[in-house]
């Protein structure tokens, strides 16, 4: 039985797992097969379509990892130019690769200088990759084993690591397909998210201009659920919509705390409104001193 | 004895006629004294306040003039009638599926008067609900 990347390196830092079970992470372009078993766990708690659709995914996106001349190099993911590739109604195909090309990345030298400061002060700790974004032209972190990502070098005060917004897509996706194609807010904030535009600003130091976008990094592309076996009773995580939280199945917004909770003052009628038939306005309205003590509160029109 | 029946002219004065009201049924009129259904309703209620004032008041609210209990009590109907016990609001089964309040204008002087007289022996008993001694369903009307 295979054993999730996560525990997989733990145990193979404490010598009980050989090492010759690694997978290889950079170099070897990454076939979709090889992250079949995770695949398989994060196929447990969902039915086949999601699968297919993951599966499809990985295939619109073919993670091709282009190596390095050196072992050191930054990762970069080959995703195809084409504009709707956001769109998650769309799936590339051969054609929008040869129409729109791959995109490139070309990091600017002011990038690239800020950069090297950045990670000469606060260098990476162990398992986090550099990868090349061709969508921002700037480098992101990338934990291999817990699939975070950040846009400062995790060892850096202001970094604030996130979990990807592709591997967020995906669980909307997911929460949508099992609603039968509700758009959620998600998919539209990871779109927005996803749109960015290479940062020109010539401020003086790295730290507040790299700190000002809080997006979120895309990712490693295919990857998504590597190390993350979704365990049913495991805790759950933030940015994960509850299926029967209205926000993830309509127009309404994500609520806090305190929304839908009755506000002071607030002008409501006698009547139980939350009964319905035969119980409704069959329950005693309050007396008229304590209608004049709530009206108090009101805001007068 | 003539006995004109007493209007409240703000949600105060309502507030202290329930409280001040120690055991005695307050029956409340709101509407608007020019409303024809209110009319025949007033005159009804004319006729009874005399004959009940051992064991219920009544008072006329204005609606327009005052403001304060149309949302919470629904007042939307041109005469509605409420009744109050010890501060609290009783309720009658008349049938109709709302029990909070009689929402029509009622003609019978003595039906009435039964009406009154069955919420002032339930709420001393410290019922909140009380069965009007006739049905006014309109499975009967038709």
């Amino acid at each position: 039985m295979p054993l999730p990347a996560a525990l997989l390196a733990r145990l193979q830092k404490r010598g009980i797992v050989k090492e010759k079970e690694e997978k290889p992470v950079t170099l070897t372009p990454v076939p979709v097969s090889s992250s079949e078993p995770v695949e398989e766990v994060f196929a447990e708690d969902y039915d086949d379509p999601t699968k297919d659709q993951n599966s499809n995914l990985e295939e619109e996106e073919s993670p091709a990892i282009i190596p390095e001349p050196e072992n050191v190099g930054p990762l970069f993911w080959e995703v195809s130019a084409c504009p709707n590739k956001n769109n998650p109604y769309h799936k590339c195909v051969a054609y929008c690769h040869e129409r729109w090309g791959m995109e490139t990345f070309n990091g600017s030298e002011d990038m690239l200088r800020k950069r090297d400061r950045m990670l000469r002060r606060h260098p990476l700790p162990e398992g986090w990759e550099e990868v090349a974004d061709s969508e921002s032209n700037r480098y992101y972190y990338w934990n291999v084993l817990t699939d975070e990502v950040s846009w400062l070098s995790p060892s850096h005060p202001l970094a604030n690591v996130t979990v990807s917004a592709q591997r967020v897509k995906n669980i909307s996706m997911d929460i949508s397909a099992h609603l039968d194609g509700f758009d959620s807010e998600e998919d539209m904030e990871t779109k927005s998210e996803s749109d960015l535009s290479p940062s020109s600003s010539d401020s003086e130091s790295e730290e507040e201009e790299m700190v000002v976008e809080e997006k979120r990094p895309r990712g490693g592309q295919g990857h998504g659920q590597r190390g993350r076996g979704r365990g049913r009773g495991g805790r759950r995580e933030k940015d994960e919509l509850d299926p029967m939280d209205p926000a993830s199945y309509s127009e309404v917004p994500r609520g806090t705390w305190s929304t839908g909770l009755d506000r002071r003052g607030e002008a409501k009628t006698g009547a139980d409104i939350t009964a319905s038939g035969p119980l409704f306005q069959q329950r005693p309205y309050p007396s008229p001193g304590e209608i004049l003590r709530r009206n108090q509160g009101m805001p007068k029109e | 004895m003539s006995y004109m029946l007493q209007h409240l002219h703000n949600g105060w004065q309502v507030d202290q006629a329930i409280l001040a009201e120690e055991d005695r049924v307050v029956v409340i009129r709101f509407g608007h004294d020019w409303d024809p259904s209110c009319m025949v309703m007033d005159e009804t209620l004319y006729k009874c306040a005399e004959k009940m004032k051992n064991f219920a008041t009544v008072y006329l609210v204005d609606i327009t003039k005052v403001p304060d209990f149309n949302k919470m009590y629904e007042l939307y109907d041109p005469c509605t009638i409420m009744f109050f016990y010890r501060n609290k609001h009783i309720m009658i089964d008349l049938g109709t599926g709302n029990n909070n309040k009689i929402n029509w204008s009622m003609e019978d002087v003595q039906e009435f008067i039964d009406i009154v007289e069955t919420v002032f022996r339930g709420a001393r008993k410290g019922r909140g609900l009380v069965v009007s001694p006739k049905d006014y369903s309109t499975k009967y009307r038709y």
